[in-house]
């Protein structure tokens, strides 16, 4: 009678000794379940970084062939503008084998391409024989493409770096994330306007 | 007991049979389907069509090719990219195509997954929707401008390298967006007649049908044509890039076997040249001319992109396939 009485009844020690493992396994597992959150997030981040750096890649070498192209069907006045979108793409090529991860300053680059090559573009529009054919079509789906790519890249970079800012900012991944030294990703966006000066010599 | 406990069992196995069947009906009406017309653009017949072709496409090339038209998307580049990726479109190959048409915008973009961007590059999809499919938006023909356009879409996935295609899932943004043209009335046909004299001969007749394709010459009037083949090319909307596919066709078919009999003539390519097809003439008003309404009735192409003859049209053109042996469906064996 005694001997299935102990085995029915759980004494406060048995009960305290549980709170205190379960204690000391959430001590344990919550700041290892944020670290590996954090690790992963940051991964996500590097990982939408490469693609936004292969895509700016593939645009600063797609502009000097395109340029050339282009060349072909310009006037005299435009040889400035072309010049010039020469310069930003070589300043991106270079930017890129020099600034690994400094979005702001490669958004800037970018920036600066894009709006220049629009308005070479929209220069080589005007040129009646140009517009008739299909080239003009091939060149401005060839950049439109490299433009878009690099905007959706942008878009995916710019979601792992706020998802991954916000596991910063939780109460554990502070905490986490200072006995790490991790710090907050930058946004790859650049203000309007915001064209890193340029000097070209002709 | 062990009646009750087979019966229970048994039991349970048809409930868990249920369930599945259940289950499993219920995901396939939930798959995303392959044409979604949100906007009532397209009839139910039409979208039955362009389903069965996109389902063929899926078959035959592991294309995964949807298509979906709306009003008020928005940037129509973000949400392609957005609607590709929660639709997985190619599954872990990213083998998948995404038609996006904003009725309201007059914009559409096609969006390519990674695994067909070495086929289907920016430049081609920009042609495609420019050249092919806009040309029969703008004539009112939506249906009729994905149909044909996916016949292009097929023919270049059809000369890729294999290689080109390894990928991986969703899309990056590769693709082309353009103006719709929905509304804009279909493009009155050039009059611009033929670049000097031709031959009397139906190979001359043949190579000056060949110069004004590549010249983009979609006069209906031309003098090669016979006069039903003039009234039948008035009412056809005839996109330049069926002219440089003809074109490519012809300069890449060469003419083997003439065979002729009275006032009509066939020219035909070498038998192992499946893709390319006899050409029909026939003398009127003392010239030889294209019989492009006889062929059109006598010629089909089936998805292998083999032409084959359907018997019970080729009327006066009979002759010209006597010597050939034919398979049930048509094909030359």
């Amino acid at each position: 009678m005694a001997a299935s009485k102990s085995r029915g009844q759980v004494d406060g020690g048995t009960i305290r000794l549980l709170i205190i493992v379960l204690l000391g396994a959430a001590v344990i597992a919550v700041p290892w379940l944020v670290h590996n959150q954090l690790v992963e997030r940051r991964e996500a981040v590097a990982a939408a970084w490469a693609d936004v750096e292969s895509n700016l890649q593939r645009r600063a070498e797609l502009v000097p062939n395109l340029v050339r192209s282009l060349q072909a069907h310009m006037d005299y006045e435009s040889e400035t503008l072309v010049e010039l979108v020469h310069e930003r793409a070589r300043g991106l090529r270079e930017a890129l084998n020099e600034a690994r991860g400094e979005p702001a300053r490669l958004a800037r680059l970018e920036a600066a391409l894009t709006h220049d090559l629009g308005r070479l573009m929209s220069r080589a529009g005007e040129h009646p024989e140009l517009r008739s054919g299909d080239q003009f079509l091939r060149f401005q789906a060839q950049l439109e493409g490299s433009d878009n790519r690099i905007n959706v890249a942008r878009m995916r970079y710019n979601a792992a770096v706020r998802d991954y800012n916000a596991s910063l900012d939780g109460f554990f991944g502070r905490w986490v994330a200072d006995a790490m030294g991790l710090e907050p990703g930058d946004y790859f966006e650049a203000p309007a306007e915001a064209h890193e000066p340029l000097v070209v010599e002709f | 007991m062990g009646a009750r406990l087979v019966a229970l069992l048994i039991g349970v196995l048809l409930a868990l049979a249920a369930l599945g069947w259940v289950w499993q009906s219920r995901w396939a009406s939930q798959a995303p389907p392959l044409v979604e017309d949100r906007v009532g653009l397209l009839s139910e017949a039409q979208r039955r069509r362009l389903v069965e072709t996109h389902r063929l496409l899926r078959e035959d090339h592991e294309i995964d090719y949807r298509v979906v038209i709306d009003r008020d998307l928005g940037d129509l580049d973000r949400y392609a990219a957005t609607e590709f990726r929660r639709l997985a479109l190619g599954g872990e190959s990213g083998r998948g195509l995404l038609l996006v048409l904003d009725v309201a915008a007059n914009e559409l973009r096609l969006e390519v997954g990674h695994g067909l961007e070495g086929v289907f590059v920016d430049a081609f999809i920009a042609y495609l929707e420019a050249r092919q499919m806009t040309e029969f938006f703008a004539a009112g023909r939506v249906a009729d401008g994905i149909l044909a356009s996916t016949e292009l879409l097929v023919a270049q996935a059809e000369g890729a390298d294999p290689l080109g295609s390894l990928g991986l899932a969703g899309s990056g943004g590769a693709g082309a967006r353009l103006p719709a043209r929905l509304g804009e009335g279909a493009r009155r046909p050039g009059t611009t007649p033929l670049a000097g004299e031709v031959a009397d001969s139906p190979e001359a007749v043949l190579a000056a049908y060949r110069q004004a394709m590549a010249q983009r010459n979609d006069n209906p009037d031309l003098a090669i044509y016979s006069r039903e083949t003039r009234e039948m090319l008035a009412s056809w909307v005839v996109t330049p890039a069926q002219m440089d596919n003809m074109a490519r066709s012809l300069a890449d078919c060469p003419v083997e076997v003439r065979r002729g009999s009275g006032d009509r003539v066939v020219l035909r390519a070498p038998l192992s040249r499946g893709d390319c097809p006899p050409y029909f003439l026939v003398r009127e008003a003392q010239a030889w001319r294209l019989d492009l309404v006889a062929m059109q009735a006598a010629i089909r192409f089936g998805r292998n992109n083999r032409w084959r003859l359907e018997r019970g049209q080729l009327g006066a053109y009979a002759f010209a396939f006597d010597d050939l042996r034919l398979d049930a469906n048509g094909y030359p064996r």
